[in-house]
């Protein structure tokens, strides 16, 4: 029970870090002109943050993804990608085209095909 | 008599309806995955279900879950959980000035930065130029709202049923967060984001492999930094 009660403090601690990131981010966006510079710039750190991101879970992953083949993450995303742009830039038939691109690798490299 | 913004806010809802869908898959998947993750380390889904209420930042849930399971003190967990959500910062901002936070602060601010999380700030980012002003923060409100509500869902039911799915299919699911957000992305069509895009995604690679943990902010904060440069040049040369 100690350890429960060890783990309700580091979630509530670490609800409190996050949540001082989210506010300092509102008090910074109410001091600073919509149209200027500084906005442009946090816009485009806010953006490269969010790609690299992206782009690190599918090279680099931790978890149950990192014991997959980079191959099989690379190849499903470029076919989401594909399909994406094919059919208008429709976000749901992309992902869904990338999922089961990568359900159905998995599952032949499992030998469940 | 025109409709309320929050009336409004509903039909665009329903009018990116397919956007929606795939955000709450995107982050069904990942709660889904941590509800698991807390599982295998003895969280009880109570404690899981919580986390995933109060931090609502999946890096960051996963940060304290793996860095809780290598026996790391409470200070060094803590510090990981803030490293791995500092992306919060400039993404709080930006989406503070296009949801108009300025001028006078609102009780309600305090929720909205909550709500926040990676796939509602890249769907309203990506609808900024068409949404108007009076309606965005009812939608984002709405959207996240909805996606913040699954994830709930899926941290239990992932903690509740992990081991019932086949393994391919349970992991193939793990994929959906990162497509989702780099197609959401993808559909911005200003330069800067476009080249916040790239360099982002060039610059935190090359960083991750030269210093591993400090590639995400360092690279994001080159990456935007190099992009912002080259635009203003653009600009400047071609007056747009």
């Amino acid at each position: 029970m100690a350890d429960e009660a060890y783990l309700w403090l580091l979630v509530g601690l670490g609800f409190l870090a996050t949540y001082a990131l989210r506010i300092g981010g509102v008090l910074i966006a109410g001091r600073i002109r919509p149209d200027g510079a500084a906005i442009g710039w946090i816009n485009a750190v806010a953006v490269a943050i969010a790609a690299g991101l992206g782009v690190r879970v599918i090279v680099s992953p931790g978890g149950a993804l990192a014991e997959t083949p980079t191959l099989f993450r690379l190849v499903s995303l470029a076919i989401a990608f594909v399909i994406f742009f094919g059919f208008g830039r429709n976000v749901l038939l992309g992902m869904a085209a990338g999922v089961v691109a990568f359900g159905s690798l998995l599952l032949m490299q499992a030998g469940g095909f | 008599m025109p409709p309320s913004p929050w009336r409004a806010a509903w039909a665009e809802v329903g009018a990116t309806s397919g956007t929606l869908t795939a955000a709450i898959v995107g982050v069904f998947t990942s709660s889904f995955g941590f509800g698991a993750l807390a599982r295998a380390n003895d969280l009880s889904v109570t404690l899981a279900t919580v986390a995933s209420a109060t931090i609502w930042a999946m890096p960051g849930q996963v940060a304290l879950v793996d860095s809780y399971a290598k026996g790391d003190g409470a200070l060094v967990i803590v510090l990981a959980v803030a490293l791995a959500n500092a992306r919060f910062l400039p993404m709080t901002t930006s989406m503070g000035v296009m949801l108009g936070m300025g001028g006078r602060f609102r009780l309600s601010y305090l929720w909205h930065a909550h709500l926040m999380s990676m796939v509602s700030w890249a769907q309203i980012m990506a609808l900024r130029d068409r949404l108007a002003m009076d309606l965005r923060i009812p939608y984002f409100a709405i959207f996240a709202s909805i996606a913040y509500a699954g994830a709930l869902l899926a941290t239990a039911a992932g903690h509740v049923a992990a081991g019932l799915l086949p393994k391919p299919i349970a992991v193939a699911l793990f994929i959906s967060p990162p497509v989702f957000l780099l197609l959401v992305m993808s559909r911005s069509s200003d330069r800067l984001s476009r080249l916040s895009f790239a360099l982002g995604i060039l610059c935190v690679l090359l960083l991750e492999a030269a210093i591993p943990g400090w590639g995400l902010i360092l690279g994001g904060l080159t990456g935007g930094t190099l992009a912002f440069g080259i635009d203003r040049i653009l600009e400047r040369r071609h007056g747009g």
